[in-house]
């Protein structure tokens, strides 16, 4: 379990609400492991304008290579993470 | 080829229930001041309409008001009727959504980076958007036909329809339209129009073809002609002639059609749905074939001419006979 500082709490909450707003749902139906495509059937454009939308919002690139470990939050998390700018 | 049913989602409300009322009535749609703040014009807006109010909330996040409109119309005649396997759609757009599009290329021109765009914006962002969505939604799984005519899109749509259930492509075709008011789509018929004011509607009208004699039609399309740059009433007259209805015989008709031998008072009993709820673009054609089968829906066995022209050059008229 990851027990970050404040500041990742925070940009945890901020990933959840924009995995929330591009799988159509509100922040409180996403899990920390739910599978975006198989638990809220997520479809490739969904996914791609996800990645897009992270990038917009925490001015960082992510090589589209790295979509196939953005299943769940936590893989977004992990993505971001080593994401050159964050 | 027949008609056999219609909807319409109007500045009137949703449903051909109200536009039908109001066209009777001849009661003009109330106008808002146009919010893009262009000079002396008004605009007349579907009440209350957005897409995600309207169709729920999955898979209508980025979707545009134009494509919200047109499976909001679709949807409400195949409740009516659910569409038979192989149905098909025509669907007319003067270019899609204006917005979607200059929404796109404005965000990576102004964003940070030029591709801090968002990808969900791209469907949207190409003109057979809303007949993809229509079709994905309803279950239509026959022809998914754009067209983009501009004004005159509703009268090529049934010339394109007539072609389909010709050719046995379809039993049943859904030929419509759908046009939304947006900021973008104001500037450009701003400036198209050298600044002239203008009272810019939108909304989506949606007619079923079927093949003549299909029992409680409500009119038989006789003929369809079109052209480009051409005049009016010679392409009025070209479908009269392929119709073998005599212009003296016509009961109702388009204004400006007397060159083609139509009385002037049948320009006198045809609806203006234009003046009523406004410049709908690509609807235009399609509202005024509605306006004038709920007007007319007394005149059994009358005939009456549908004509309309596109700035662009596309000029299209049909004839019907009200059933």
């Amino acid at each position: 379990m990851h027990t970050g500082t404040d500041p990742d709490r925070g940009r945890t909450a901020r990933i959840v609400e924009i995995v929330a707003e591009h799988l159509e749902l509100d922040p409180a139906e996403i899990g920390e492991g739910d599978l975006f495509v198989e638990d809220h059937g997520a479809d490739s454009m969904a996914l791609i304008d996800l990645l897009a939308a992270l990038e917009r919002e925490f001015r960082v690139a992510i090589d589209q290579r790295e979509l196939p470990r953005m299943v769940d939050v936590r893989g977004v998390r992990a993505v971001l993470a080593e994401a050159p700018g964050w | 080829m027949d008609i056999t049913a219609w909807t319409a989602l109007s500045p009137y409300g949703t449903g051909g229930g109200p536009f039908a009322e109001a066209v009777r009535a001849g009661r003009p749609a109330a106008a808002a001041a146009d919010p893009a703040d262009v000079p002396d014009t008004e605009v007349c807006l579907v009440p209350g309409f957005d897409p995600r109010a309207a169709l729920g909330r999955r898979g209508t996040r980025a979707m545009d008001r134009v494509t919200g409109l047109a499976v909001a119309a679709v949807g409400a005649l195949v409740a009516d009727r659910p569409a038979g396997p192989g149905t098909a759609l025509v669907l007319g757009t003067t270019g899609g959504s204006a917005q979607s599009m200059t929404d796109f290329t404005a965000a990576s021109l102004t964003g940070e980076r030029p591709f801090d765009v968002a990808p969900a914006a791209v469907p949207g962002a190409v003109m057979n958007c809303a007949a993809g969505q229509c079709a994905l939604r309803h279950g239509l799984t026959g022809p998914n036909i754009t067209i983009a005519g501009g004004r005159a899109s509703g009268l090529l749509g049934l010339a394109h329809a007539r072609r389909l259930l010709l050719a046995g492509r379809a039993a049943a075709v859904l030929c419509g339209a759908a046009e939304e008011y947006s900021p973008a789509r104001s500037w450009l018929e701003h400036h198209g129009r050298d600044g002239a004011p203008a009272r810019l509607g939108e909304g989506a009208a949606v007619l079923r073809l079927e093949r003549a004699g299909t029992p409680g039609a409500l009119a038989r399309v006789l003929a369809v002609a079109s052209g480009v740059d051409a005049a009016l009433a010679d392409v009025a007259r070209r479908a009269l002639d392929r119709a073998r209805v005599a212009p003296a015989g016509v009961w109702a008709a388009t204004p400006g059609l007397e060159g083609a031998g139509v009385p002037a008072r049948a320009a006198a009993r045809m609806p203006d749905a234009r003046g009523l709820i406004g410049d709908t673009g690509a609807v235009a054609a399609v509202f005024q074939i509605a306006a004038a089968l709920a007007a007319l829906a007394d005149a059994a066995g009358r005939v009456a001419v549908v004509a309309g022209a596109d700035p662009a050059g596309q000029v299209s008229a049909a004839v019907l006979r009200m059933a």
